[in-house]
């Protein structure tokens, strides 16, 4: 059989040399989530000031280490910095104003990657961690498949980073590049990939709102659930549940799923595709999660939009969704990702799924929050508000808005009237904001004078 | 590989075991192609004399097995066979007892969970377990998963030279539903090389490279026609090409190192060549061992017509055995004597024409000698009696011969026969102009 040898040494180039291909003007985009380039990003770092201008870093949820290009270049000289998605670095780094994030609904990333109406926005340089080639002459995208792959084909010159640390995870879709497919390699210096640190203890708040959902969940559900206190305890709630068969897509592998394995919940046997298989697009979590996944066949990595497009999410009968939200209005605007002006995360795929499992059959989303928060200060906050913060992006409009929870209860927002929404968003609030809430709505002028509506 | 290491002691037994557990009247699996079982057929062989009625599954087999070598009369064991291989045809000659099971391939997980009698015992060969307690079915995944899902007891038996074939899904099985594990002798997987292209297959093969367009979708069977147009293919200016296939042969391996398979266009595996079953050289072997590039299904996702048909312009080669001057396309059997099946070609014709820009190719060279050395032609009348209409005539779309390439869609029945005749032998058309008047299918003004 053929060997790649002779093409691999010829493609192998020092993170050096690599960071000298990318010119004043370029588009250079960064490996997804723990896919990130370490050595590359660290070569192109030391570039700053060079003469290097007007060259745009994108990146997707950075992780640590803090990027060489933010911390060589705080004055912006050679680089500035876009993120599809925050992070708390992201959101630090923005603070500073060494950030700007671009938004998207995650599952369009697919179509950005590979649309060529979209070849004005592709890379000119791309660079993402992957695994050493196999006998095929295939990288693996390893933690980061979402849209690595596209944006690989699509860019001016593609370069792999191989850390040997990297799981290979099998696929699925798009979860490798062949030699023939990139430009150049190099040899990284194999750090750690980046984990989460474990998962904080939930409070009561959140303890109350998991164990509603996990009342809603039928056997056979197909899962998404996010990053966080909250999925990982509802996940902990499933593993010890009678629950059975259940599936698993969703954009991002977490731990709470490794659990679930161990106690048998997860059999992917109801699923519409990939039958017998989680199928996610990244993972964060633990060397554990890491290493579960590293050349399992039970689990497949595929390219967001397979997991995220409403219609992939639709295909599976009782798509269960669980994502966190920061705050909502009475008119029931889902805000998600900033508070006020500042962004916090992003819209991600957190409409895909909302809309997704509505359209599947037996499907729910559940947007769940605490009803209350505490500022730096000490002061507690509603999160159910009369109106957004001004600056609040909306996340899901309402019309997209199904179940939201609290710990004071569940609310099925569809169909729902104005007042109808007013009236069960002020009792998933905090009794001590009831009040007030209600004085605003009446204000507002939407609330129901007759108390007698039916929705 | 530590965490499933006391499991897999426990349940790791002899072969002798193994075929201990099997009794009189049980039907028995004995897995697919190459991954039919070895260690556990030789044990098995050796019970000829103590059991009667043993019913043996199996599909397109690659050696014949030890059981049917031991029991010359058929009391013992009785061979049924999804699809025929050139054993299954020797073997069914010799009047053993040796049967087909008709079948459209798509629906045969199906048929085993639900219609088939319950399965007492399946074995198959498997590659060692991996480090999460997954034994991967190799280059046959077919139906693996819903016989071992049917089956009262599971076995795997070891081979060390299977590839390990990645998903797709349905491609592995984990210990925990495994009952017992036996380790055979790591035979070699057998070879499927095919014959030497003659001319005519060769001229089909350009009639078909013509048609195809770049980004096209392939389909290809076995046989020195299908490995004609792979090479020429390989050898073409075309690009992008895709594969949804039932079959993976070494074409497929000339086209991807040549650049020509890049699955850009597809819409289900974009970027993979996706197929549920292997067969031909160990050089094909060996490039799918472990490569991401390749996803194993279980057919009823390769052939499910509404899947295929997901993919643009996909494009069909299949070879058949004799099509009547109707369009009645038979590929299984010659007169009453049985020779393949119908495997995937029923669903693979209807799919490409479900598919936008698709074309299915129905190939035959124009003639065959028979054994008394007298040269006839495929092209025939009426079917010989005993035939199996295995494509309708409603629902074959390209018939292609080395005389040509006719499309039967929309045409009538006077229309059908001259196309038809058009494509036999020369020295045969006047005889089929004759049955055509006869059968009232020849219109006066029809070219000669």
């Amino acid at each position: 059989m053929r060997t790649y040898m002779e093409e691999y040494r010829r493609k192998l180039i020092s993170a050096e040399e690599a960071a000298k291909l990318v010119q004043s003007n370029d588009i250079v985009e960064y490996g997804m989530f723990a896919t990130k380039p370490i050595d590359f990003d660290q070569a192109l770092g030391k570039r700053a000031g060079d003469g290097l201008q007007n060259v745009s870093i994108r990146a997707t949820g950075t992780v640590l280490p803090v990027p060489e290009v933010l911390k060589c270049d705080p004055e912006q000289k050679s680089f500035q910095y876009f993120s599809w998605y925050f992070t708390a670095l992201d959101r630090k780094a923005a603070d500073l104003g060494l950030v700007c994030h671009a938004p998207f609904n995650y599952h369009e990333a697919t179509i950005l990657a590979y649309n060529p109406d979209f070849k004005h926005l592709w890379a000119d340089v791309w660079c993402a961690q992957v695994t050493p080639m196999d006998s095929s002459g295939c990288f693996n995208f390893g933690l980061g498949n979402s849209h690595n792959r596209g944006m690989a084909l699509n860019s001016r010159v593609a370069i792999v980073e191989v850390n040997e640390n990297m799981p290979r995870c099998l696929g699925g879709s798009d979860e490798y590049v062949h030699i023939s497919e990139i430009d150049y390699i190099i040899e990284g210096s194999n750090p750690p990939v980046f984990t989460t640190p474990p998962a904080a203890e939930p409070s009561e708040a959140e303890r109350r709102i998991a164990e509603q959902i996990v009342a809603e969940i039928v056997d056979g559900a197909c899962l998404q659930l996010g990053i966080g206190a909250l999925p990982n305890l509802i996940g902990n709630m499933i593993a010890e549940s009678d629950l059975k068969d259940l599936g698993i897509q969703s954009e991002m592998f977490c731990d709470a799923f490794v659990k679930m394995y161990e106690t048998g919940k997860i059999t992917n046997m109801r699923k519409a595709k990939d039958i017998n298989k989680s199928t996610y697009s990244f993972s964060l979590g633990t060397q554990e999660t890491y290493d579960f996944l590293n050349d399992n066949p039970r689990c497949a990595s595929v390219a967001v939009y397979d997991t995220n497009s409403p219609e992939a999410v639709a295909r599976n009968d009782n798509a269960i969704s669980i994502n966190n939200i920061l705050e909502i209005d009475l008119l029931s605007q889902v805000c998600s990702e900033s508070y006020g002006l500042r962004q916090i995360s992003g819209t991600g795929g957190q409409l895909d799924f909302v809309t997704g499992a509505f359209h599947s059959k037996g499907g729910k989303s559940f947007l769940a929050f605490a009803s209350t928060y505490t500022d730096s200060e000490g002061n507690v906050h509603s999160r159910v508000r009369p109106l957004l913060t001004p600056g609040a992006v909306v996340t899901v409009p309402r019309t997209q808005v199904h179940y939201v929870v609290t710990e004071h209860g569940m609310a099925n927002l569809k169909a729902l009237s104005i007042w109808g929404r007013a009236e069960a968003l002020i009792n998933l609030a905090h009794p001590d904001f009831r009040d007030e809430l209600l004085a605003a709505a009446k204000e507002m002028k939407i609330w129901s004078r007759t108390n007698r509506i039916p929705f | 590989m530590q965490k499933f290491s006391r499991e897999y002691q426990q349940k790791l037994v002899s072969a002798e075991f193994a075929a201990n557990l099997v009794n009189s009247h049980d039907w028995v699996d004995y897995g697919n192609l190459t991954g039919q079982t070895v260690a556990f057929d030789e044990a098995l062989a050796q019970r000829v004399d103590e059991l009667n009625d043993v019913k043996i599954w199996t599909i397109l087999p690659q050696y014949i097995p030890k059981v049917m070598e031991a029991d010359k009369t058929g009391e013992s064991f009785v061979w049924n066979s999804w699809h025929f291989s050139k054993w299954d045809r020797k073997a069914a000659d010799q009047q053993r007892a040796v049967y087909y099971s008709p079948i459209r391939y798509s629906e045969l997980p199906r048929y085993i969970r639900e219609n088939v009698e319950p399965i007492d015992i399946s074995v198959r060969q498997t590659t060692p377990m991996d480090e999460h307690g997954y034994f991967n079915f190799g280059p046959q995944n077919s139906h693996s998963q819903a016989t071992c899902d049917r089956s009262r007891i599971v076995i795997v038996e070891i081979n060390n030279n299977i590839p390990r074939c990645l998903g797709g899904y349905h491609e592995a099985i984990h210990i925990s539903q495994v009952d017992y594990i036996i380790e055979g002798d790591h035979p070699k997987l057998p070879e499927l090389v095919p014959a030497t292209p003659s001319p005519a297959d060769k001229k089909v093969a350009e009639y078909i490279v013509n048609e195809l367009n770049n980004g096209c979708c392939l389909q290809l069977g076995i046989g020195p026609m299908p490995l004609s147009v792979g090479k020429m293919i390989a050898e073409s200016d075309l690009k992008d090409l895709g594969c949804h296939t039932e079959m993976l042969v070494d074409s497929y391996v000339d086209m991807v190192e040549a650049g020509k398979i890049t699955g850009r266009y597809k819409t289900t595996d974009p970027g993979k060549l996706a197929y549920t079953f292997a067969l031909g050289t160990q050089r094909l072997y060996d490039f799918l061992h472990d490569n991401p590039m390749c996803c194993s299904y279980p057919v009823d996702y390769t052939n499910n017509v509404r899947i295929a048909s997901a993919n643009d312009n996909l494009i069909t080669v299949n070879n058949v055995l004799e099509v009547d001057i109707y369009g009645q396309v038979c590929a299984e059997s010659v007169g009453t004597r049985h020779i393949s099946g119908t495997g995937g070609q029923l669903d693979f014709v209807l799919a490409a024409y479900e598919s936008r820009g698709g074309k299915s190719f129905l190939c035959l060279p124009s003639t065959y000698t028979n054994a008394q050395g007298n040269v006839k032609s495929r092209i025939v009348p009426i079917l010989t009696p005993g035939a199996i209409v295995t494509d309708p005539r409603t629902v074959a779309n390209y018939v292609v011969t080395e005389y040509g390439i006719f499309n039967l869609k929309g045409k009538s029945t006077w229309q059908r026969a001259e196309g038809l005749i058009g494509l036999a032998h020369p020295d045969f058309r006047d005889d089929l102009i004759k049955a055509a008047q006869k059968q009232n299918i020849w219109r006066r003004s029809n070219k000669k």
